[in-house]
């Protein structure tokens, strides 16, 4: 089986690594990060791989948004306990708590998008994310966060109730 | 600002994609040497070698037969064709038999006299798709997909072929059918968001049980009679 451990690497990572890529940068915004924390979560499934038989992971798409998801928070735990971040960046993170009508002349809806999203809790920019950008299924989003299907449409609902709450100015 | 306008808002999330020379670098860095494609050389190789050439040369014949076979069989004109009569009918979706009717209609213009074989085509296109539409789609979007293609057939119809009756029954079950699914999908969405509000809600023993009720008859499906608990609770 471990023959054939590249075939399977290849096909999952064809499949996802766009969607993949896209839930980080838009929780991350930074393309170097994103680029940095999406090539990690490629390399664990594959390390996984290597040492687990391929049919072992049942869900390989839920797999690798988990992965995604934790090295995303442990990116933010690690960068705000260090507190290293540049003088810039500072600028960046103020702007976002700004208010978006602001920011209607400066950004893209592109952009706007994408802030706001940011400034939902963390558990809220999945939900939204994987619901209605990625189309998992609510049993899947369950899998991954391991909580009911019933809390999750309960997210799902406040995420999108929260995020109307961001956008309905711009 | 509505759900269905942030759903679209939120799609304009797909035009952010990684540089293609990154994600190619990515897989050769994580792969290493084995990141290559499978080699058959070897194999075609063996293949050359005389004491398996007899071997090859036999099972090439047979198979140039057996697709001969299969294409020579009445009433198949085309590669697509003969690979429809092999495969099972659980191997298409809704998908496949939208499109395949929505094609098979737009031919049938371009034939000067009424072609019933053309006609057949598109009908039992029609009827598969009836049959294999979802009870539930699986998010908004995919409904929309839906009613977009089945809008395109409707108007493909008025167009090509406003007359035949046949044509006309089978998209007008196709257009119940996805009215029906889209009415279900909209009586769910409503219960999910009601189930979710009254969560948090304080109920009496009897807006409880009622509560309760609801959550069976959405757990059955019964979505508009969960939704007719949750109104009945509600005006308690």
């Amino acid at each position: 089986m471990k023959n054939h451990s590249p075939f399977y690497f290849r096909k999952i990572y064809k499949t996802y690594i766009r969607q993949i890529y896209r839930f980080i940068y838009v929780k991350v915004g930074s393309q170097q990060l994103a680029e940095d924390l999406t090539s990690e979560v490629f390399l664990r499934f594959w390390k996984n791989i290597q040492k687990n038989n391929p049919t072992k992971i049942e869900n390989p798409r839920a797999f690798l948004y988990k992965t995604a998801r934790n090295l995303v928070i442990d990116h933010y735990r690690t960068y705000s306990q260090k507190k290293e971040i540049p003088i810039e960046e500072i600028k960046e993170i103020k702007d976002v708590s700004e208010s978006l009508e602001r920011q209607e002349s400066l950004f893209s809806d592109l952009e706007i998008v994408q802030r706001a999203i940011r400034q939902l809790k963390e558990e809220y920019q999945d939900v939204v994310l994987w619901y209605y950008l990625d189309n998992l299924s609510v049993q899947e989003i369950a899998e991954i966060l391991g909580k009911s299907e019933n809390a999750v449409r309960v997210m799902i609902h406040r995420a999108m109730e929260k995020l109307r709450e961001l956008l309905k100015e711009v | 600002m509505d759900e269905k306008e942030i759903i679209a808002k939120l799609q304009l999330l797909n035009q952010i994609k990684p540089r293609q020379e990154w994600v190619r670098n990515t897989r050769k860095n994580i792969l290493g040497p084995q990141d290559r494609w499978v080699d058959f050389s070897g194999v075609f190789m063996i293949m050359r070698q005389p004491i398996f050439a007899v071997g090859t040369v036999t099972m090439i014949l047979l198979l140039v037969l057996a697709w001969f076979g299969l294409l020579n069989k009445p009433q198949q004109d085309s590669l697509e064709l003969a690979i429809s009569e092999i495969a099972s009918d659980n191997f298409y979706d809704y998908n496949y038999y939208l499109e395949k009717a929505s094609q098979t209609l737009a031919k049938v213009e371009s034939v000067p006299q009424k072609n019933e074989k053309l006609v057949e085509e598109t009908k039992q296109a029609l009827k598969k798709a009836v049959e294999k539409l979802p009870s539930r789609p699986k998010n908004p979007q995919e409904s929309a997909k839906i009613v977009e293609k089945v809008k395109e057939i409707e108007e493909k119809l008025t167009t090509l072929a406003p007359e035949d009756e046949e044509l006309i029954d089978a998209t007008k079950e196709l257009k119940e059918k996805t009215k029906e699914m889209i009415e279900t999908e909209i009586y769910r969405i409503r219960v999910e968001a009601e189930l979710a509000m009254l969560e948090n809600r304080t109920l009496t023993e009897e807006q409880q049980a009622l509560l309760e009720e609801a959550k069976k008859d959405y757990n059955n499906q019964d979505y508009l009679s969960a939704l007719e608990k949750i109104l009945q609770l509600t005006n308690q």
